[in-house]
């Protein structure tokens, strides 16, 4: 009977804590995926500047690691549940992409990679201090669920 | 089979995409030219003539009371389209007022123009449907040995029947396959390498003519270098070093009668430097044949 109390303890404190650490797995994931999509903008820079390439092929190419970014027929959806916040600035950035000169969406690429760049400055201050408490708290919550219901 | 007009219109919205693809198919096979302006009726260029488009899909050489508008967006998205999205690729051809559409194809834009020369606000896009004509310009393989100038106004068939000449000879038509240099400054004459223009022909894409037509000259070895609209010193200046090098041009020239062919700077110019012996004079006049203008020769400041 004991052992099956303890076996009962035992995996709602595995699922809490793993609830923490999916949590704060996620704020990781949202700072790898800020980072690629920094250096995707990088590269449309340098594809543009060099003006050697078609808009949707230069995207393409520049941004072929990006799998959070889909690449429909009519425009660049961004549904990862990672970027939520960010998702209505990605599409937009997307759509007004290819209607100016090259200096000015240069211009609009380097505007956009700043506000990429403090997105991703905030994300990395997430890790920093939420995934350990997003952990502790999780170890901690099944504890007490689990002492509780014992 | 899609056809020129059916291409031309690929990148239109849709609005206007869905009536243009179902007019009369006649109107489609002679059309020269599309042309939208924001805020006004569709009109078409067929026969030298203007049409104006109703949203039936019907056309008038009068106004007609349902005739289709495009609005200033309808023109804004057009553009983006024609240019895939991509303006920035077509920054300097923009600033001169035109954009290279595949097939060889071109729009001319209008608009309100910045201090830099870019476009910021277009008004009016004018796309040319260019249709290639083969053996169009076989009666005048005997001329362009000695240098050819084919002269008439705008939409008389310079440049399809420029296009014919540098296929044919390319093609060993008249016996032997002529090395041809194409220097295409607007890509209407190749269409980006879309159309034929024979078998032994060099191209060359550069938005100065002068300057590509030396770099044919010196790197190509040319029997004939082509080129559309002469009209600057520099390009008559590298027509004289053609034909200092025994190298034969054929080019075109805006004109519309014979006697402006002779007042006018350029073409007077080039018929002097001795590069041009053999004009032809084209109409815009459906069935006017071409008036040929041959072995030309300036004795005491006239030419006969």
């Amino acid at each position: 009977m004991y052992l099956i109390k303890l076996f009962g303890v035992l995996l709602i404190v595995i699922c809490c804590s793993l609830i923490g650490v999916f949590k704060s797995n996620s704020l990781r994931q949202k700072v790898r995926k800020l980072s690629m999509l920094i250096d995707g903008l990088n590269a449309l820079y340098n594809y543009i500047d060099q003006g050697e390439f078609e808009l949707n092929i230069a995207i393409k190419n520049a941004f072929c690691k990006c799998r959070f970014l889909n690449f429909s027929a009519v425009k660049i959806l961004c549904d990862d549940a990672d970027l939520k916040n960010e998702k209505p600035l990605i599409e937009e950035f997307f759509m007004r992409l290819g209607q100016s000169t090259k200096k000015i969406e240069c211009d609009y690429i380097n505007h956009f990679k700043t506000k990429m760049q403090a997105c991703l400055n905030d994300a990395r201050d997430d890790v920093v201090n939420k995934c350990k408490i997003y952990q502790i708290l999780g170890v901690c919550s099944g504890l007490t669920l689990g002492i509780l219901l014992v | 089979m899609p056809n020129e007009f059916d291409n031309a219109i690929l990148e239109f919205t849709d609005k206007i995409k869905r009536t243009l693809e179902f007019l009369p198919s006649d109107i489609k096979q002679k059309c020269e030219e599309i042309r939208l302006r924001a805020e006004l009726p569709v009109c078409l260029t067929v026969d030298g003539g203007v049409l104006f488009v109703s949203r039936d899909s019907s056309v008038s050489s009068s106004l007609p009371s349902n005739p289709l508008v495009v609005t200033k967006e309808d023109v804004t998205q057009c553009l983006s389209g024609l240019c895939n999205n991509s303006i920035y690729l077509h920054e300097n051809e923009i600033k001169q007022g035109f954009i290279s559409l595949k097939n060889g194809n071109r729009a001319g834009v209008c608009g309100v123009f910045n201090a830099d020369g870019m476009l910021i606000s277009v008004s009016s896009i004018n796309v040319r449907i260019a249709r290639q004509i083969f053996g169009c310009a076989g009666g005048l393989l005997p001329f362009v040995g000695g240098g050819l100038l084919l002269a008439g106004p705008p939409g008389s068939g310079k440049t399809t029947m420029l296009r014919d000449v540098v296929r044919l000879i390319s093609n060993g038509t008249n016996g032997e396959y002529y090395r041809v240099a194409v220097v295409d400054s607007r890509r209407e004459i190749s269409g980006g390498g879309a159309l034929d223009l024979g078998v032994n022909t060099d191209l060359l894409f550069t938005l100065d003519k002068a300057v590509g037509a030396q770099i044919a000259l010196r790197t190509m070895f040319p029997h004939f270098i082509a080129f559309d609209e002469i009209g600057t010193t520099d390009e008559l200046q590298s027509v004289r070093e053609c034909f200092n090098a025994g190298v034969g041009v054929i080019t075109t020239a805006h004109c519309n009668t014979k006697e402006e062919l002779f007042s006018r700077d350029v073409t007077r110019q080039i018929i002097e430097s001795g590069a041009i012996k053999n004009i032809v004079l084209l109409s815009k006049k459906l069935g006017e044949k071409p008036t040929i203008l041959k072995d030309l020769e300036l004795e005491k400041g006239v030419f006969n």
